[in-house]
């Protein structure tokens, strides 16, 4: 009995780090077991299978009352429950409203405009894509802590190589909300190269072709004796399978068009299915020339329609073109050729697909690498860098850089880049500026990610101000910028006056919707209660906002009453009632409808006080 | 940031150079001055450190770059952050403010042009250049030429002289290395004149560098929008 006991013991990690692909389409989990344990041997992830059985976890959630329920169970009702139901919410993490125009009209669920991030509505509720992914990101701690029997706090997370700042910040907030400490963020072909030199045979310099359901990735890795040297990094962060399957839905909806007169995309349930259906198309193809696509439209008719491989490849190869700059690019960054490579890797579901495997081919003129497990590898390289950070695996080492270029806003609204992408980390990068203006005594310190020249184009991670400079000619004060990245790829930035030895600095956390006193109160708050929390904050704000202008427009009921015509003011004070009455209910939509008919009402007013203010201001002058 | 007290503290740690701050052993080798090898534990970073000491190479304008990178990773393998991760505290930091200051040298030691300006800098920090960057007086006004009617075959004709003129420049550059390894090589420090006639030489070769940069420009701007 006790010998048992001991070596169940010794089989279990009492506080173990697991490794979480969260993919677009699916997520996994993996965990190098401390069990493997002779010291110079391989240390072997295994992939966690999910409560439901399953190693992968489809990233989709859909929500039964106010209880979130991922996986399988969730992608059932991807149709029966398209409004209802979350998937590839990836594509939105870190992103806001303006950056996803393109993609509003293509999902089943409605997107909204919100402070900083985007906003996702299922039925009557709003949450961001944060509280999203981290309900994703609870059912894979939850299945891990059934697969493992012991609690799990940790994990390492990856995400694609070409996700920016605030992509990678929204993932940690989601870890975090998730109930788990996000040791370190990998990125995706990283970790795929971590799993492929697992073999130790395995050396020199590769390329890891890593296309997933929404974005696409490269690097250029060279692995010698156990060190991983990320050469160069590159991608398209909008580009992936999904986009193949809209591609054939897009064709089909156009048919079911011009047959029906309705377009399909127009039904959030229809369209769920077109893409449902697409998707299956897209994976028959992969293994056999010919596919089926039938779906019963509303009308009771049913579109049928035969899919050949030639027919799909026309639709596909467009997309996969955009695979090929950011390939070149990379190869271009790492200084290397195509011939220098000994091994292209592909990683990702999509790359079953022969014509991906075909592109990949054309891109780097080699038969490429399908040996590695598309779908595990990702999970099992970020467990490998668990079992390093754990201190477990002595004989790995990843080096990693940056995947985008940092710098700070300069005159003329031009980006001067302080680490170049491609940077190996932990960096530090200094170098001195200027002031423009004569005595000038603050400056705009803006700190910027990409690879444009202008401001505009790339994204605005934080800004902070510099003050008390010393008043002085214009290119006379030296002000001192310094960045630091560390090996998590946090970065800091501090601005100092050399004159003065003034020093500003701050931790760069960009606005990914959610400021971190909102992610410490919705973790205060029950499990349960994190999505109505999030209605009851929309209902607050819109609250706020009728308040301030029933406020507003009860202060100038006197000025209305000497201005305005005896009608006017009635329709006023009608409204002034309306609103009262709206604010003593929850209803978002009635709150916003009196609000603005109260706004409409004061039109006149708000015109008669203006012109009043500028003829008095005139008046002063004139005396 | 924690100023006052972590400061005073790396103050007493910087007090004894050669000695691992935790176990007090004398340092070993090009890897001691990183890590101690006999408890594993990263050494604070001093001020003024020599890129090519911590590298374990001599100071010399041309390198193995094999041996290099064997160099680094034979260090990061026992210094990275990673190693860390699980300890944190001083052993942490002390790490990640050293590999940063690794990851800057072979940043800087890989690339020749770099490697040059910083070595040239050590041996040299206040020397002028023998002669202002000249940039061959044909190679310049047929520059302002192609701004002003920019057409394929001249471009094509222009980097072609570019290219031979960046050849002669390299070779000239590669025989002043020689003469100045050669002479570190019998320890004996390279003369004013020979440091100045290098310096000048950099300089016009960072000008054909950039001249290089902005053909590209124009060759994007001309054919590509």
């Amino acid at each position: 009995m006790l010998s048992l006991q001991i070596e169940s013991n010794a089989n279990r990690d009492a506080s173990p780090i697991i490794g979480i692909d969260l993919g677009t389409t699916n997520s996994l989990i993996a965990y190098v077991p401390p069990s493997a344990v002779a010291p110079d041997t391989e240390r072997h992830p295994v992939i966690l299978t999910s409560r439901e059985g399953d190693s992968l976890i489809p990233s989709v959630v859909t929500f039964e009352g106010d209880r979130p329920v991922v996986g399988h169970a969730a992608k059932r009702k991807k149709i029966s429950g398209a409004q209802d139901t979350v998937f590839s919410v990836k594509r939105l993490l870190g992103r806001g409203f303006d950056d996803l125009k393109g993609m509003a009209g293509t999902l089943p669920y409605r997107l909204l405009p919100g402070e900083g991030a985007v906003r996702i509505q299922v039925g009557q509720r709003i949450y961001t894509a944060v509280e999203i992914s981290a309900a994703i990101l609870r059912e894979l701690k939850l299945s891990a802590e059934a697969a493992l029997g012991v609690p799990v706090t940790r994990a390492v997370i990856t995400v694609p190589a070409y996700f920016n700042d605030s992509q990678r910040q929204a993932t940690r907030a989601a870890g975090r909300l998730a109930g788990l400490d996000v040791l370190r963020i990998i990125n995706e072909p990283t970790a795929a190269s971590l799993a492929y030199g697992l073999d130790r045979k395995r050396q020199g310099l590769i390329a890891v072709y890593d296309l997933g359901g929404g974005t696409f990735d490269v690097s250029i890795l060279k692995l010698q004796d156990g060190i991983f040297e990320v050469l160069a990094t590159n991608g398209d962060s909008m580009l992936g399978g999904d986009d193949l399957d809209l591609a054939i839905a897009q064709a089909a909806a156009s048919e079911i068009a011009e047959q029906t007169g309705k377009d399909p995309f127009d039904d959030p349930q229809m369209r769920a299915e077109l893409l449902l259906a697409s998707e299956n198309v897209k994976i028959a193809l992969s293994e056999s020339p010919e596919a089926r696509m039938s779906i019963s439209l509303s009308s009771g008719r049913i579109y049928q329609r035969k899919w050949s491989r030639d027919e799909f490849e026309k639709l596909a190869l467009p997309i996969l073109e955009r695979t090929r700059e950011p390939c070149l690019q990379a190869l271009a960054d790492a200084g290397l050729k195509d011939s220098d490579l000994s091994d292209v890797v592909l990683v990702g579901g999509p790359t079953r697909l022969p014509l991906v495997q075909r592109t990949a081919r054309e891109i780097f003129g080699r038969e490429p690498n399908t040996s590695v497990h598309p779908d595990q590898v990702v999970a099992a390289g970020a467990a490998i860098q668990a079992d390093i950070l754990a201190g477990r695996n002595k004989d790995f080492l990843l080096l990693d850089v940056v995947p985008l270029s940092l710098g700070i806003e300069t005159y003329g609204g031009l980006m001067s880049t302080l680490i170049p992408r491609n940077t190996r980390i932990p960096a530090v990068a200094r170098e001195t500026f200027t002031t423009f203006v004569d005595n000038q005594t603050g400056v705009d310190i803006h700190v910027l990610q990409g690879e444009r020249e202008k401001v505009a184009d790339n994204r605005s991670l934080a800004r902070f101000k510099l003050k008390g400079i010393e008043r002085m000619p214009a290119g006379m004060p030296r002000i001192e910028v310094s960045f630091l990245i560390d090996a998590d790829g946090i970065l800091q930035v501090a601005a100092r006056d050399e004159r003065t030895g003034n020093e500003q600095s701050i931790e760069v956390r960009p606005s990914y919707g959610l400021t971190d006193t909102e992610v410490e109160k919705m973790l205060l708050a029950s499990l349960e209660n994190v999505e109505a929390d999030a209605e009851f904050r929309r209902v607050a704000e819109v609250k706020n906002d009728a308040k301030a202008v029933l406020i507003a427009a009860e202060k100038r009921i006197p000025e209305a009453i000497r201005l305005l015509s005896k009608d006017e003011v009635a329709t006023i004070q009608v409204s002034i009632a309306n609103l009262k009455e709206a604010l003593e209910t929850n209803d978002v939509p009635l709150i916003q409808e009196a609000s603005r008919n109260l706004n409409a009402s004061t039109v006149h007013l708000a015109e008669l006080l203006m012109k009043g203010v500028l003829s008095s201001s005139v008046d002063e002058k004139q005396s | 940031m924690q100023k006052g007290p972590v400061a005073a503290d790396r103050a007493s740690q910087l007090n004894t150079p050669g000695t691992c701050v935790a176990c007090g052993l004398a340092a070993q080798g090009y890897v001691g001055v990183h890590v101690c090898h006999a408890c594993g534990v990263p050494q604070p970073l001093r001020p003024g450190e020599d890129l090519f000491a911590s590298f374990g190479l001599e100071q010399r304008f041309a390198i193995d770059s094999g041996l290099l990178e064997r160099r680094f990773y034979e260090i990061s393998r026992l210094l990275h952050p990673d190693r860390f991760a699980a300890i944190g505290g001083d052993a942490r930091r002390n790490s990640t403010e050293r590999m940063t200051f690794l990851n800057d040298g072979y940043r800087i030691l890989k690339n020749a042009e770099k490697r040059r300006e910083w070595l040239l800098n050590q041996l040299a920090p206040a020397a002028s250049p023998s002669s202002a960057p000249r940039p061959p007086q044909d190679l310049a006004s047929a520059w302002f030429d192609l701004q002003d009617d920019a057409n394929e075959a001249a471009l094509k004709d222009f980097e072609t002289r570019l290219q031979i003129t960046q050849n002669q420049a390299h070779e000239r550059i590669r025989t002043l290395e020689r003469e100045l390894d050669a002479l570190l090589e019998t320890g004996s420090k390279p003369g004013p004149e020979l440091l100045a006639k290098m310096k000048a030489e950099l300089l016009s070769g960072s000008y054909l560098s950039s001249l290089e940069r902005d053909v590209e420009r124009l060759k994007k701007r001309l054919f590509i929008t």
